[in-house]
């Protein structure tokens, strides 16, 4: 196990290291005109001499292997580069909007968890049934609506027709900052309201959540409700099912005990890559919620040529990604005996 | 039904394939079907409601809605195509190269796959249409085809690997088949199927990754009939103009659902033990 | 599948599917209760408070290095000046400054300050934070230094008085200082202890606090969501009589999610652009919502102090041939664009100094839109210029910026009908910006001049180039002998008359050259505070809207 861990751990640098790559040349080498843009970006008036700095102070002339070295100190030595729209390091940025976006997912992926699983494990026992149906119609839904299209819908019906949610968007009312602060504690919101037994900051919390986490996890819904489904289906014909069955155990111990235990095998190798979704998704889920998350910050820097920004938001994305598969490869050798020594 | 092959038979599947063929018919036939051009019609004619002049109403340019949306198939399908086209030979061949071959080399291919892997698609697109400058259904194109390649060339390695060690390799290698023939004859159509099923699946995501794009800012060229685009600049209008935003939205979901449904026949109709029967 | 299992089955579902909605309908339910809960405590805690939805982020609220309108807006209720522009005056007027004279030449402003005015550090305003102030952004070099090209220096007179000596005569200096970015007064006390004044540097500290005399102060600034102002309770004004509590400016950037909150009522002042604002109309009216849209000002129709156009570049194939851009002047529809996708909220451009502008040409003699003297035009090119025309030229613009998808296909589609390809290609506003500021520049780019203080100069800016390089904001038509010895004369000139004459000798010297395409001049209608609760009552802003919360309150 540990050998196993140790390896795949290898793996993920190599591949982190890769991905670091990539980005820089995204970042250094496509682009054209680079300090001409940021010398635009910091002064009225772009001169020779405002350009010569700028390409000083981003190395731009020095051979690119060197550029190279440059970025990589810069991520090495936790500021990430410095922004050249904002003028700070851009990891200061970064982790001001980065427990935001966790949060998002967190909920989201809960959500579609206690949604989806239930779901379609009744979906199996009760083909064709109306929760099959619906199931199937929401995994379409799920699958094939823009998730803009689904968050602006959200938005009308919810907040604008029947009054449940209290804001369109945003992370907390300020109304509720106002009165009942939230605490700093971990960063989370939710978590720091409910740590700090702030009633109030709690569900105002949880009800901008709402919105923004449902858009997120329908997509996640549809995978999930129907890979539960499928495995749900192949699972209950199997012998030690039926065995169960012919010793008298009640269906219901069948089902939800013997049978959505080992189902669950291939609904848990999909919640790693639904990381890559949730990383995707936030990014749009964030712009209609104007949630002041990572994702939209990204999309800030991409539309003000912050490519430091942008650059360490793909290269961390990636990270983000890479050690989500790896915890699933670890929870999945960890719950299947057969893997665990691959 | 004797006529029908086995997928074909679950109705979702039929009625998925049968939009997906409508779809491409739209796509060719757009010019014959479509009563207006998709960029006739000037600013007089703007936010006419759907009616029977113009059956889903007009746009912000006063352009016929109906017609643009059959339009909007051609970028769709066009721009899924290359992509996949790209993105399948690509990874094909890394595969391919990484599964057969042995050793340092494979591993590294291997290993630039994972990297490639790494990227959440849509920020890795993002990244790459805003450093090539270009706002442009081309630069769309790469962008997406940079990040997509990387799964196919996944699915490619491990049907390389598990055949490779089947017997009948084995016995046409040792018989003195030279590798291209070994990998023409008998890996590669063992590899087909995944592959087909992976693509019918990602025509439908190369959609919304598109419109997620447009959405952010990087559409296709302007006045491109593109149904993302489309969506994602009426949204400003939907308050007033409904149709704007509905019509193309519901051709991005038909499609995409139509893919997706024919996707999931197709992996039941090669693999029976996914089959949900 | 046994019968009987199903039907129990599908009631457990039942009950199972009624646990998930609850979990669900918990984050919902909780709107009604801290709905319920808040409506009676909070409303008396937090009443008084103003809730403007719009649609701009801000970076940086340090005056001397903050730059663009989404900052200077915030910044105006932050830091006085030394004089300001009260309800919609041209004119400045005393502000901190009690009185100012000038001496007889028009190069030296000497301003007495009101005493016994204190900063919300509690240090008291003298000359010397004045001359701190407008040194620290000459240093720092960070700021929109174009503003002031014509200081040289400033002097300390006595502890209330302050001297600033300029380059050249300046009638416009007293307006200027009523800019948040010229003569925001900070601290320097306070800007010394963080830091004190580094060339190219910000100072991280006085960028998210203040530290001037302002009628608000930061109460919390959620970085990208909101700023919540709350009241400086020893400012000088006094608060005597109805005012606000605090000032909530979130950021809310989609214009339809404005609209669904303003409609609602949960937003006193949003931002709503013109192609909302005949629906907006509409509802108001059907649905008798408590909402105004202001149009008019003491009787006028609100004028935007900014202009919209093309800029053509005067050094560069094909726009350089005069011929062509008289052409491309001749096939843009500005009567439809205006109609259709300003929805009637503009005029045209009549000149680079729009109306309400000393300066500004009353009988400008308009393009109009006709395409056989467009073709004509064309026609009558030089090779070199037909050449590079029918590769086509691309026209760089931001969207939704100045034309909009809308107008620049409706500029191609003209210009199709008489054989010239004009190819669309949508940038960012940092590259914009760049391809603005700096040589050779590119032959078409969209432009957008936001006044940021009511003289003819600042309107010309784009064609300076003792500012802007050669070539420089777009081309509009500078580094010409003519322009650059007209603009000289003008910004020098002390009789209103002499001045008005010359600007109006610049404006047609520029029509004569087609320097620029004059897309429209936007109605001030289309101000970010357009669209308010009728119980917003006493809102104030300046001629560039700068709003001044301070003269407002909620009642009704």
């Amino acid at each position: 196990m540990i050998g196993f861990v140790a390896r795949r751990l290898a793996t993920l640098v190599a591949v982190v290291f890769g991905a670091m790559t990539v980005t820089f040349v995204i970042a250094r080498v496509i682009p054209q005109n680079v300090a001409q843009i940021w010398a635009g970006v910091q002064g009225f008036k772009v001169t020779p001499d405002v350009i010569a700095l700028v390409t000083r102070q981003y190395h731009l002339n020095e051979p690119l292997i060197v550029q190279y070295g440059y970025y990589l100190r810069d991520l090495a030595s936790g500021r990430w580069g410095t922004s050249p729209v904002t003028g700070r390091p851009v990891a200061v940025d970064i982790l001001m909007y980065l427990p935001n976006t966790m949060e998002l997912a967190a909920a989201a992926l809960l959500l579609a968890v206690a949604v989806s699983v239930p779901m379609g494990v009744v979906a199996a026992r009760a083909r064709n049934s109306w929760v099959d149906q619906a199931s199937r119609a929401l995994a379409l839904i799920g699958v094939a609506a823009p998730t803009f299209w689904i968050g602006l819908l959200l938005q009308f019906v919810f907040y604008y027709w029947l009054g449940w949610v209290r804001d369109p968007g945003g992370m907390l009312s300020d109304s509720t900052l106002a009165l009942y602060p939230v605490r700093h504690v971990t960063g989370f919101v939710v978590l720091d309201a409910a740590l700090t037994g702030n009633g109030p900051g709690l569900l105002d919390a949880i009800n901008h959540l709402a919105l923004p986490a449902i858009s997120l996890a329908l997509p996640l819904v549809a995978l999930l409700s129907r890979m539960t489904r499928s495995s749900m289906l192949e699972v209950l014909n199997q012998d030690y099912v039926r065995t169960a069955r012919a010793k008298g155990m009640p269906e219901w111990r069948v089902t939800w005990r013997h049978a959505l235990r080992n189902a669950l095998m291939p609904t848990v190798t999909v919640l790693g890559l639904s990381t890559g979704w949730l990383l995707t998704g936030s990014v749009v889920t964030e712009l209609i919620f104007y949630w002041p998350g990572v994702g939209r910050y990204a999309v800030g820097a991409v539309t003000s040529f912050d490519f430091p920004a942008v650059t360490a938001y793909t290269a961390l994305a990636a990270l983000i990604f890479s050690l989500a598969n790896l915890l699933t490869d670890i929870v999945y050798a960890y719950v299947d005996p057969r893997i665990r020594f691959a | 039904m004797p006529v029908l092959p086995k997928p074909l038979r679950n109705p979702l599947v039929l009625v998925g394939s049968g939009v997906i063929v409508a779809l491409f018919l739209v796509a060719a036939l757009a010019p014959v079907l479509a009563p207006y051009g998709p960029q006739s019609g000037t600013l007089l004619d703007r936010f006419e409601p759907p009616g029977p002049r113009h059956w889903f109403g007009t746009d912000s340019s006063g352009f016929d809605i109906f017609s643009r949306v059959l339009y909007g198939a051609r970028p769709a399908v066009g721009s899924g195509l290359i992509v996949l086209a790209v993105s399948t030979s690509a990874g094909t061949a890394v595969g391919l190269l990484a599964g057969y071959g042995r050793g340092a080399w494979g591993e590294v291919l291997l290993r630039i796959t994972d990297v490639f892997l790494a990227f959440p698609g849509l920020l890795l697109a993002m990244a790459v249409v805003a450093a090539i400058q270009q706002r442009t259904l081309w630069a769309i194109v790469v962008a997406i085809s940079l990040r997509w390649w990387a799964p196919y060339a996944r699915i490619v390695t491990a049907q390389t690997l598990a055949i490779r060690e089947r017997e009948y390799v084995e016995a046409a290698r040792s018989i003195g088949a030279r590798h291209l023939r070994v990998l023409l004859r008998h890996v590669l159509p063992n590899a087909f199927s995944p592959v087909v099923v992976q693509a019918t699946l990602d025509l439908g995501a190369i959609i919304l990754t598109t419109a997620a794009l447009s959405f952010i800012g990087f559409g296709a060229e302007p006045g491109t009939p593109d149904w993302g685009r489309m969506v994602a600049d009426g949204r400003q209008y939907m308050r007033d103009h409904w149709w704007v935003v509905l019509f193309p939205g519901i051709a991005i979901f038909f499609a995409v659902a139509a893919f997706n449904l024919a996707g999931d026949g197709a992996r039941d109709a090669f693999d029976p033990r996914l089959r949900g029967e | 599948m046994d019968r009987r299992h199903s039907a129990t089955l599908s009631r457990r579902d039942v009950l199972r599917r009624a646990l998930a909605g609850g979990a669900l309908g918990m984050g919902f339910g909780a709107g009604w209760l801290s709905r319920a809960a808040g409506t009676a405590s909070a409303q008396r805690a937090i009443s008084g408070t103003l809730q403007v939805a719009w649609d701009q982020v801000q970076d940086n609220l340090d005056p001397q290095t903050a730059r663009g309108n989404r900052n200077w807006w915030v910044l105006t209720e932050l830091y006085d000046t030394l004089t300001y522009l009260p309800g919609y005056s041209l004119d400045a007027k005393p502000y901190l400054a009690e009185s100012w004279t000038v001496s007889g030449n028009g190069t030296v402003y000497t301003f007495k300050l009101r005493r016994g005015v204190k900063f919300t550090t509690g240090s008291e305003l003298t000359a010397e934070a004045v001359k701190y102030s407008i040194d620290r952004m000459q240093s720092t070099k960070l700021g929109p230094l174009f503003l002031t090209v014509p200081f040289d220096h400033a002097d300390v007179v006595d502890r209330y008085t302050v001297r600033f000596v300029l380059k050249y005569p300046y009638a416009a200096w007293p307006v200027i200082l009523a800019h948040p970015a010229v003569c925001s007064i900070v601290d320097p006390k306070i800007a010394e202890a963080h830091g004190g004044v580094q060339p190219g540097k910000r100072n991280e500290y006085l960028s998210a606090n203040t530290a001037g005399i302002g009628a608000w102060t930061i109460d919390r600034w959620d970085q990208s969501q909101r700023i919540v102002l709350v009241r400086n309770p020893d400012y000088w004004r006094g608060w005597k009589g109805p005012h606000l509590n605090r000032v909530v400016l979130e950021t809310v950037p989609e214009e339809q999610t404005r609209l669904l909150r303003l409609e609602k009522g949960d937003i006193d002042i949003a931002t709503v652009n013109a192609q909302s604002l005949p629906g907006l109309e509409d509802r108001i009216a059907r649905g008798h919502l408590p909402i105004g849209i202001e149009k008019a000002k003491n009787g006028q129709p609100l004028v935007s102090l900014s202009t919209m156009q093309v800029n053509m570049n005067n050094k560069l194939l094909p726009t350089s041939d005069i011929n062509v851009r008289k052409g491309l002047s001749y096939a843009f529809n500005y009567n439809l664009f205006i109609s259709k996708v300003m929805n009637g909220y503009a005029v045209r451009m009549a000149g680079m100094i729009p109306r309400g502008i000393l300066g500004h040409v009353s009988d400008y003699p308009l393009v109009d839109f006709d395409l056989t003297k467009a073709k004509a035009a064309f026609d009558a090119a030089s090779a070199q210029a037909k050449a590079e025309l029918a590769k086509g030229v691309t026209l760089r613009y931001v969207p939704g910026y100045v034309l909009g998808q809308e107008g620049a296909v409706m500029w191609q589609q003209d210009l199709a009908k008489i054989g010239v390809r004009l190819i669309l290609q949508e940038i960012d506003q940092a590259t914009l910006s760049s391809l603005q500021t700096s040589a050779p520049g590119v032959p078409l780019i969209e432009g957008r001049w936001v006044g940021d203080f009511p003289d003819p100069d600042n309107f010309i800016s784009s064609a300076r180039t003792d500012y802007w390089p050669p070539r420089g904001f777009g081309a509009a038509f500078a580094g010409d002998a003519k322009t650059d010895s007209l603009i000289e004369r003008g910004r020098m000139e002390q009789n209103p008359a002499r001045r008005r004459a010359i600007y109006r000798e610049l404006e047609l010297y520029f029509r004569d050259q087609y320097a620029i395409l004059m897309v429209a001049e936007p109605s001030g209608v289309l101000n970010k505070w357009n669209a308010r609760a009728s119980w917003v009552q006493g809102f104030q802003y300046n001629p560039m809207f700068h709003p001044l919360f301070y003269e407002t309150y909620k009642q009704g």
